[in-house]
C-alpha cells in the first residue's frame, strides 16, 4: 500500500530540519587551513620527505661504508688470524683458517662527525604513520586517538611528539571531549612546544571554552 | 540544536582578499594558496557542503570529514575551475564526489548507533510532536540509505535541496535527463521503503 503524499512530504520535511544543523566548524576550519598551511609553507614538503631522505641517505652511507671497508679487505692481506671459537669450530672454519690467512673485519663504526642525525626509527615512523593515516586518511577520531595515544606511549619524547600531541588535542575535540581536549591544547597554548600550533591552540581553546552547551 | 555563529568560527581571518570578493577573484586567490582566500571560502560555503553532506550520508561526523575533505582539496581543486558554473555548484560537486569515500564508514556507523538505540542521544525539547517529527525523519534517513548513492544524490538535490534538475545535474556531473531518471526511480523506492515501514 503507498503511504499519502502529505506523509511523503512531511518525512521529507522532518528530514530536512533534522540534516540542516550544523556544528563543530570551528575544529574543521583550524584543520583545512592548518592543512593548506603546511601544504604552503616552503619547510612543509622537507618535513614530508624528510624521513624517506633520512633513510636513503643512510642506506647510501652504509653502502659506500661497507664498500671501502671491502676495498680494504680485498687489497690488504691478513692482518689477524680468527681466535677459534665455538661459533668458528662448529662451522669447520678452523681447517681452513691454516690454508688461508684470515682477517679480522673491524666493526664499521662511522666517526662521531660523519653519524648521521638522529631521526625516527623504523618502528617510530610505522606508529607515527598508523596514527596518521586514522586520522587523516580514514578521518577516524576514535581510532586516530588511540593511535597517538599509542605512539606517545611508545615515543613519549619522540620525533613526531609535538605533531602527535596536536593531533590528539584535535581527535579530543572531534570526539567531543571538551574537558581533555582543553588540557591538551593549553600545553601549546602555554608555549611548551614554542610557536608550534600556538595560534590554533589558542583559538580552539577560546572556542572549546565558548562553546554553546546543547541539550 | 547547536547553532554556530559564523564569529565563533577560529582561524585565519581573511585578510588578504576582500570579504565580499567575486568568484573569479576568490579563485584567482585559492589557486594561488591565499589561506585567507581559503579561510573566506569556508566561512562562505562551510554550511551549504556540511547540510549537503549530512543529506546525503545522514551522519553528522562523516559529513565533518567530507567539508574537511572538501576545502583541504580546493585550493588544488580549484585549479580545475572553468566558471562554466559558479563556485558554489563547483564547490557542491566536489562534495558529492568526496562523499561516496566516506559513504560506507558513516553506514556503518548509523547502524551501530541504531543497534545501541543512541540515534536519539540529544533527546528531543518538545516530547511528543517534536518526536513525531525526529521519527520521520530518521525514517527518511534510513530509508535513503537502503538507495543507490547516485539516486540518493538526485533526490536530496531536488527534493531536499529544491535545485533545478539543471543545477544538479551539474553538481552530480551527470546528463540532466539521467537526473530525472533517477529522481523517479528515488521517489518510488522511498515511498515503498515507507509504506513497508508505515509511515
Amino acid at each position: 500500500m503507498r503511504r499519502q503524499p502529505e506523509s511523503f512530504a512531511a518525512a521529507v520535511r522532518a528530514f530536512k530540519e533534522m540534516t540542516a544543523a550544523t556544528d563543530d566548524a570551528a575544529a574543521t576550519r583550524a584543520r583545512v587551513l592548518a592543512a593548506a598551511d603546511r601544504g604552503a609553507r616552503p619547510h612543509g614538503t622537507p618535513r614530508r620527505i624528510a624521513v624517506p631522505t633520512a633513510i636513503a641517505v643512510l642506506v647510501i652511507c652504509s653502502a659506500s661504508v661497507a664498500g671501502t671497508t671491502l676495498a680494504q679487505r680485498w687489497r690488504r692481506p691478513a692482518a689477524v688470524a680468527i681466535e677459534e671459537t665455538p661459533f668458528v669450530a662448529a662451522f669447520g672454519w678452523s681447517a681452513r683458517a691454516g690454508r688461508r690467512p684470515s682477517v679480522v673485519i673491524p666493526p664499521v663504526v662511522p666517526a662521531l662527525d660523519d653519524a648521521p642525525a638522529p631521526g625516527p626509527s623504523d618502528a617510530e615512523a610505522d606508529a607515527y604513520g598508523r596514527a596518521h593515516r586514522a586520522h587523516f586518511d580514514a578521518s577516524a577520531p576514535e581510532r586516530a586517538l588511540a593511535a597517538w595515544d599509542d605512539y606517545l606511549r611508545l615515543y613519549p619524547q619522540g620525533t613526531f611528539e609535538p605533531e602527535a600531541r596536536f593531533n590528539r588535542a584535535i581527535s579530543l575535540v572531534r570526539l567531543r571531549r571538551f574537558v581533555q581536549a582543553e588540557r591538551a591544547l593549553q600545553s601549546f597554548a602555554d608555549g611548551r612546544f614554542g610557536g608550534y600550533r600556538r595560534a590554533e591552540a589558542e583559538q580552539l581553546l577560546a572556542w572549546v571554552r565558548d562553546r554553546p552547551t546543547g541539550p | 540544536m547547536k547553532q554556530h555563529s559564523s564569529a565563533r568560527f577560529v582561524g585565519t581571518a581573511p585578510t588578504d582578499v576582500a570579504s565580499d570578493a567575486d568568484d573569479p577573484s576568490l579563485v584567482a586567490a585559492l589557486a594561488a594558496g591565499d589561506l585567507a582566500a581559503l579561510a573566506m571560502a569556508f566561512d562562505r560555503w562551510h554550511q551549504r557542503v556540511r547540510v549537503l553532506a549530512r543529506r546525503l550520508l545522514s551522519d553528522p561526523a562523516a559529513a565533518e570529514d567530507v567539508v574537511q575533505d572538501v576545502f583541504t582539496a580546493l585550493p588544488r581543486a580549484v585549479r580545475r575551475f572553468r566558471g562554466d558554473a559558479d563556485l558554489e555548484t563547483f564547490l557542491l560537486g566536489i562534495a558529492v564526489k568526496r562523499v561516496r569515500h566516506h559513504r560506507r564508514a558513516a553506514l556503518r556507523r548509523r547502524r551501530a548507533l541504531e543497534r545501541l538505540r543512541a540515534v536519539d542521544r540529544h533527546g528531543p525539547v518538545d516530547p511528543e510532536q517534536d518526536t513525531y517529527r525526529r521519527q520521520l525523519g530518521a525514517r527518511l534517513a534510513a530509508a535513503l540509505d537502503e538507495l543507490p548513492l547516485p539516486q540518493r544524490v538526485a533526490f536530496v538535490l531536488c527534493e531536499v535541496e529544491e535545485l533545478t534538475s539543471v543545477q544538479a545535474a551539474v553538481i552530480a556531473d551527470a546528463p540532466e535527463a539521467t537526473i530525472r531518471t533517477r529522481l523517479f526511480h528515488a521517489r518510488r523506492r522511498l515511498r515503498d521503503l515507507l509504506a513497508g515501514e508505515r509511515l
